[in-house]
């Protein structure tokens, strides 16, 4: 009898359980780090800077939330709860860059007229480019 | 001699300082916002927003990328850009506007009116701010809220989530401008 229950169970009990660890793996998620994605697209390299129409990002599109690296003059620093940059790269175009939260420490010791590059996520542009999850790239 | 070659000088050095002046910009503004659910506050920031701001006109225009906004959790965040803003289609929401009564000289913070139309998914509606506005030596710092009611742009809330979201939105902002130099 009661191994009858037991088998009448299981199965509805395993397959609840999988839909809360599903939806619990999901609500939970967070964006996976920086540091960890290989493949990126290099500023300058894949794409030549020349290429790009300044204030008419149009052609970058198809990259949108990929990983962007890029190198560039600071020229405005801000801070709320992480970095936040504004870079000038050359031929004149802007990327605003804001960073991961493990990056302050780093961070902390730039100052504006010093160039960095930077590794992040492109989400699109105004008249600059806009990435975030940026982390300061030693790579290259 | 002497005096009248160094006014020719001055003139356009003079001329080139108020063209400069002209037009002040932030590109690391703040606008966040924040809607009331019964399950769980709805709040996202983004810190890249760009604007422009024309003292001699009062004139002040925002452009916002939506996909910049930061939420708390990366699956709000999807659902923001995919079905509720559907930020593929309509990646910025802009705002342009008039200062009313503005003093641009006006040394300190003086609060303000800004009339314009905002637009979020294509939609254009008018509305009116309050804004404080604080004039330091070289620069404007701008902050201000408003609400934006969600039928308006046509947001679409499934269903299901109708009654535990809230019809408004809290939106406040936050920019520090400083010369605008190409």
């Amino acid at each position: 009898m009661l191994r009858k229950i037991k088998r009448r169970y299981t199965i509805p009990i395993f397959i609840v359980l999988c839909i809360g660890m599903w939806g619990w793996v999901n609500i939970t998620r967070t964006v996976p780090a920086t540091q960890t994605l290989k493949e990126v697209v290099t500023l300058g390299e894949d794409i030549p800077l020349d290429t790009i129409n300044k204030n008419r990002f149009e052609s970058l599109d198809q990259y949108i939330e990929k990983p962007f690296v890029l190198k560039g003059v600071i020229e405005l620093i801000s801070l709320d709860e992480s970095y936040n940059l504004v870079l000038v790269l050359k031929d004149g175009i802007r990327a605003s860059c804001k960073f991961q939260k493990d990056q302050n420490k780093i961070m902390s010791m730039f100052h504006t007229g010093d160039t960095i590059q930077v590794k992040g996520i492109y989400k699109g542009a105004l008249d600059y480019l806009v990435l975030q999850n940026c982390i300061r790239d030693n790579d290259k | 001699m002497n005096r009248q070659l160094c006014l020719l000088l001055l003139i356009p050095l003079l001329l080139g300082f108020s063209k400069k002046g002209d037009k002040y910009i932030s590109r690391n503004g703040n606008v966040t916002f924040f809607s009331y659910a019964s399950a769980e506050n709805i709040k996202a920031a983004n810190n890249q927003v760009l604007s422009l701001l024309e003292p001699k006109t009062d004139k002040i225009a925002i452009s916002i990328l939506m996909r910049a906004f930061e939420f708390e959790k990366s699956l709000m965040q999807e659902h923001f850009n995919d079905s509720y803003i559907e930020s593929e289609q309509f990646p910025k929401a802009t705002f342009e506007g008039t200062i009313l009564n503005f003093d641009k000289d006006f040394s300190g913070t003086q609060t303000k009116i800004i009339k314009g139309d905002f637009t979020l998914r294509g939609i254009t509606k008018p509305v009116k701010i309050k804004a404080d506005i604080t004039k330091t030596f070289n620069s404007y710092l701008i902050s201000g809220e408003t609400e934006l009611n969600i039928k308006d742009y046509k947001i679409k809330v499934p269903q299901i989530l109708a009654n535990r979201i809230a019809q408004t939105v809290k939106i406040s902002f936050n920019f520090k401008y400083k010369h605008y130099e190409k």
